[in-house]
């Protein structure tokens, strides 16, 4: 088995052993008194009496004999070139704490013992030593340097809230095609076929894919008629010719309205849905504007409710964003009737914050769809609300450059 | 959007009342027109695309004074003698016309700015930038009626057009003028093009495009002939009802024309059924008939006896469910109780966002920040970074930048650290989104797969150490996978894995050099690229 001095081992070989300086040092019978200044004293006493070398009566220490040799100090020369050596050996030297396993792990922070260290480690833990070490005192009040977390985007963070939001008043999650037939992202919503809205300069048109299929026949003149003539809803329709490869032409959605008018068809009453997706609308990429950002609808059908439902969602609905004061005005959508632009005190800004839209379907739009309950709608735009909460004013921090500075130090508690 | 500008002072002269701070900033825009700014007397208002009849400073004057408690006006038409023969020839290229005279004009300064900003505004909106409908308003006592509107061929006829000093015809204005320039395409593939011309042969105007000099309107015209074409009869008779209406509130007479037998302008109202009942139900209130007729004469609508009569000037009646929302305004939106949600529904969350919230949780806990890119892109997708693929193609994109759908993950990220270079490295990102890609069997030829993809980029960056990630991530979530090497490329050959697992498929590797280069990255990146499979 391999053996090390320890720290008291390597002493008494280079020193010599306390009991043989001891020795050799007493002539004759002295006084332990007199004696008690000589090094190590009380360990080489205790040694030369237990070997016989000493008598001691009425504190006079009396030499017996002196020894031919001393084995410790053979035996710590072997450990201390590397060399084996016997087992009584091995015994009295362990024994005496004068050598210790050469592979004992606690061996180095041992050495400590007694000092002060600047880490506390798990050795000094286990091994105990931290009972006999001073741990050095920190400067507390100077910050460490940041490491890069990795974080969610801020705009996930607000998704997930709002997300959140629905879910717990009862809301449906749903999803759709981003890719969309002018079917479900217009006709379906009564925009007549040469409104503004589908105009190139507005909405993304594509050559892949080059046509979208229309839903079944029935759904398909029942939307035709509602444009046409109203389709028996009671309204005059838009007056014109309505054409289904109009409506087959596919575009990127330019609102999760159409993914709403999707989830309406056919949907029995009581319901509640909602739908937070990617949008798109063909413009440049500019400090103020984006060709893509994300849109947040939420629809109920129920045979209840009326407008004042709608207002009272629409304050549930921004006092879980976190807007206790709403207020409402008169606003316009094809689609929507009582259409309503809310408004939200926000307090950082002092101001009142236009956010979102809201209303109720139109019987040109409900109707068509199977659906003959007043349906309740709202939407939001979230990067204005994600501009406002994290104070930006280039809506390009968006999507399009993603500050990794900024995102390293954007907070998640918003 | 139409943001219409008008002089404080005209506006006030025509409501016949001073308009204070408060009914600029808080009452008017209760009736749906929020003010956009005011300053040194002007002040500019939002009207939103049903209320066309407001885009003129004497219409919105009109809905003002109504809505703070003004009366109805009524307006009278006079039978005059002015013909106008309509050739079966114009079809084929803008069959509609109404056309009005307007006698005893004094065009005050005022009264000729809110005049040209009332056409511009109409022939954007109404008139679909003059496709729908164009408006032409001439100096009547220049010409000689009776008038003909008919479709010629275009070198057959020429004249000055308005601003020039030479004759021309009709192919030389559309190549030459401004105005022909803009607005030439309306016409195209018709071989014959309107005019209208007066009794000796005259041109008035080349609709849509533009007038004759002769006829150009002066601070000393008296009387105003007004022509109005297009290709429905619906929009050409609203614009010209608002046109009409608007001098009416300046105090000209208006005076019918007979258009190819038809007297225009025609102003009498629509009349529509609506029952208080039904308005009360949608509603949520209680309201009387008589409070019903009271709140909607602030709305410039007549109502007795369940039978609404809309005034001609309105175009965006086509239901008793907008004369409903006229009651709502008047009654004021924020006098109505808000209802607390009630009724029972329960939610369900869709699987794909769970998994991909939990997908993200994972990649950020393993040190990756989330990044959020376009999903629009172009074909640099494909050409940067190597490989070969198809994508949803864009028609019609204003920015060369967004001319397809994204198909992957990858470019966004290498896009983004070509974004960040001035940030300090090691930088880690990943992100979570959709991709869509071309799918003739979709019903919309399209079909979304959702992805995701992670990299890291710094002077250590490698295999080991995104492999490592990709393992942490898949033990994350539960999924068992193995690595077989493989070609990409986007990945250096030798340094590329293909990710085999049951519920996902993707690569594994280091981005080779040439495409670093093309993204003008400077350090190793390694990334993963994951997409969920349907199950």
């Amino acid at each position: 088995m391999p053996y090390k001095l320890t720290d008291e081992g390597k002493r008494y070989l280079e020193h010599g052993l306390p009991e043989e300086r001891f020795i050799i040092f007493l002539e004759r019978p002295m006084s332990i008194s007199s004696l008690k200044a000589m090094p190590d004293f009380s360990i080489a006493l205790m040694w030369a009496r237990k070997k016989g070398w000493v008598t001691v009566e009425e504190n006079m220490v009396t030499p017996l004999k002196k020894p031919a040799s001393y084995p410790e100090m053979e035996a710590l020369r072997e450990v201390a070139d590397g060399r084996d050596i016997s087992e009584t050996d091995e015994k009295l030297l362990l024994g005496r704490k004068l050598i210790t396993d050469a592979k004992d792990v606690y061996a180095e922070v041992k050495a400590l013992e007694g000092s002060e260290v600047a880490n506390l480690t798990a050795d000094m833990i286990k091994s105990g030593v931290w009972r006999n070490i001073r741990l050095r005192e920190y400067n507390v009040a100077a910050a460490g340097k940041a490491p890069f977390p990795g974080k969610l985007h801020p705009l996930s963070l607000i998704i997930e809230k709002i997300r959140e939001a629905f879910l717990d008043m009862g809301f449906t999650e749903t999803a759709g095609p981003l890719v969309e037939s002018s079917f479900w992202n217009f006709d379906a919503l009564y925009q007549p076929q040469d409104h503004p809205a589908r105009d190139m300069a507005d909405t993304f048109y594509m050559t892949t894919p080059s046509s979208c299929r229309l839903p079944s026949p029935m759904l398909v003149n029942a939307v035709k008629e509602a444009h046409e003539n109203g389709g028996g809803t009671g309204s005059t329709g838009w007056r014109y010719n309505w054409d289904p490869n109009v409506a087959k032409k596919p575009v990127l959605r330019t609102h999760t309205t159409s993914v709403s008018a999707r989830t309406m068809h056919g949907l029995k009453p009581p319901a509640k849905a909602f739908c937070i997706g990617r949008v798109f609308r063909n413009e440049s990429i500019e400090y103020k504007s984006l060709p893509e950002f994300t849109q947040v609808e939420g629809i109920v059908l129920d045979e209840h409710v009326t407008f004042r439902d709608l207002l009272g969602y629409l304050r549930e609905f921004y006092s879980r964003m976190g807007f206790e004061k709403v207020r409402f005005r008169p606003g316009y959508f094809p689609y929507t009737e009582m259409s309503v632009e809310p408004e939200v005190w926000f307090p950082a800004k002092k101001a009142w914050i236009e956010l979102g839209g809201a209303g109720m379907f139109r019987p040109e739009v409900t109707k068509p769809l199977g659906v003959s309950c007043p349906v309740l709608a709202w939407g939001l735009g979230l990067e204005r609300l994600a501009m406002l909460m994290l104070d930006l004013k280039d809506i390009r921090n968006f999507y399009y450059r993603n500050d990794l500075g900024m995102l390293r130090r954007a907070p998640i508690w918003l | 959007m139409a943001i219409v500008e008008f002089s404080l002072k005209d506006l006030e002269k025509l409501a016949g009342r001073a308009l204070t701070k408060k009914d600029l900033e808080e009452r008017i825009p209760m009736m749906g027109s929020p003010l956009e700014k005011a300053e040194r007397g002007r002040v500019w208002f939002e009207v939103f695309p049903n209320r066309p009849d407001m885009l003129s400073a004497e219409g919105f004057a009109r809905a003002v004074r109504m809505f703070l408690g003004g009366r109805i006006r009524t307006y009278s038409v006079q039978q005059g003698g002015i013909r106008m023969d309509v050739s079966p020839s114009v079809k084929q290229v803008r069959p509609c016309i109404a056309a009005a005279a307007i006698r005893n004009v004094r065009l005050t300064p005022d009264a000729v700015e809110s005049l040209m900003q009332t056409q511009e505004k109409l022939h954007d909106t109404l008139g679909r930038k003059r496709r729908k409908v164009a408006i032409g308003v001439h100096d009547l006592d220049k010409v000689k009626p009776p008038f003909t509107y008919k479709a010629v061929a275009p070198e057959s006829v020429r004249f000055v057009p308005l601003g020039k000093a030479t004759k021309m015809d009709l192919n030389e204005i559309c190549k030459k003028h401004e105005k022909g320039q803009a607005y030439a395409h309306v016409l195209a593939g018709s071989k014959l093009w309107p005019v209208i011309t007066d009794a000796k042969g005259d041109v008035l105007s080349f609709p849509p495009i533009i007038n004759g000099e002769l006829t150009r309107v002066t601070n000393g015209t008296k009387n105003l002939f007004i022509d109005v074409t297009g290709t429905s009869q619906s929009a050409v008779k609203q614009a010209l009802n608002i046109l009409v209406t608007s001098f009416a509130e300046r105090g000209f007479c208006i005076e019918s024309v007979n258009v190819g037998g038809r007297r225009t302008p025609d102003l009498s109202p629509m009349k529509i059924k609506v029952k208080a009942d039904y308005v009360n139900a949608l509603l949520g209130v209680d309201l009387t008939e008589t409070k019903i007729t009271q709140l909607l004469s602030r709305m410039g609508i007549v109502y007795a006896k369940g039978m609404a009569s809309v005034p001609a000037y309105r175009t965006d009646v086509m239901h008793c469910m907008d004369i409903a929302e006229d009651v709502a305004i008047a009654y004021g939106y924020q006098n109505f109780n808000a209802e607390k949600p009630r009724g029972t529904t329960i939610a369900r969350r869709l699987e794909t966002k769970e998994w991909t919230n939990a997908a993200k949780t994972a990649m950020a806990g393993l040190g990756y920040q989330e990044v959020k890119t376009m999903l629009l892109s172009n074909n640099g997708q494909f050409s940067k970074m190597g490989v070969k693929g198809n994508a949803c193609e864009i028609a019609n994109s204003v920015t060369a930048e967004c001319t397809q759908c994204r198909t992957w993950l990858m470019p966004s990220l290498l896009r983004t650290f070509s974004q960040n270079m001035h940030v300090e490295y090691p930088q880690r990102i990943f992100e979570a989104g959709d991709c869509v890609l071309p799918d003739g069997k979709a019903e919309t030829g399209a079909t979304i797969i959702r992805k995701i993809a992670a990299a890291v980029s710094g002077t250590t960056a490698g295999y080991e150490e995104i492999s490592a990630a990709l393992s942490a991530f898949m033990g994350s979530m539960g999924i068992a996978f193995t690595l077989v090497p493989a070609e990409h490329g986007s990945f250096i050959r030798g340094r590329c894995a293909k990710v085999m697992a049951r519920k996902v498929a993707g690569f594994v590797g280091e981005i080779r050099p040439e495409v670093l280069e093309a993204w003008g990255l400077e350090k190793p990146v390694a990334a993963f690229e994951l997409e969920a499979l349907k199950a």
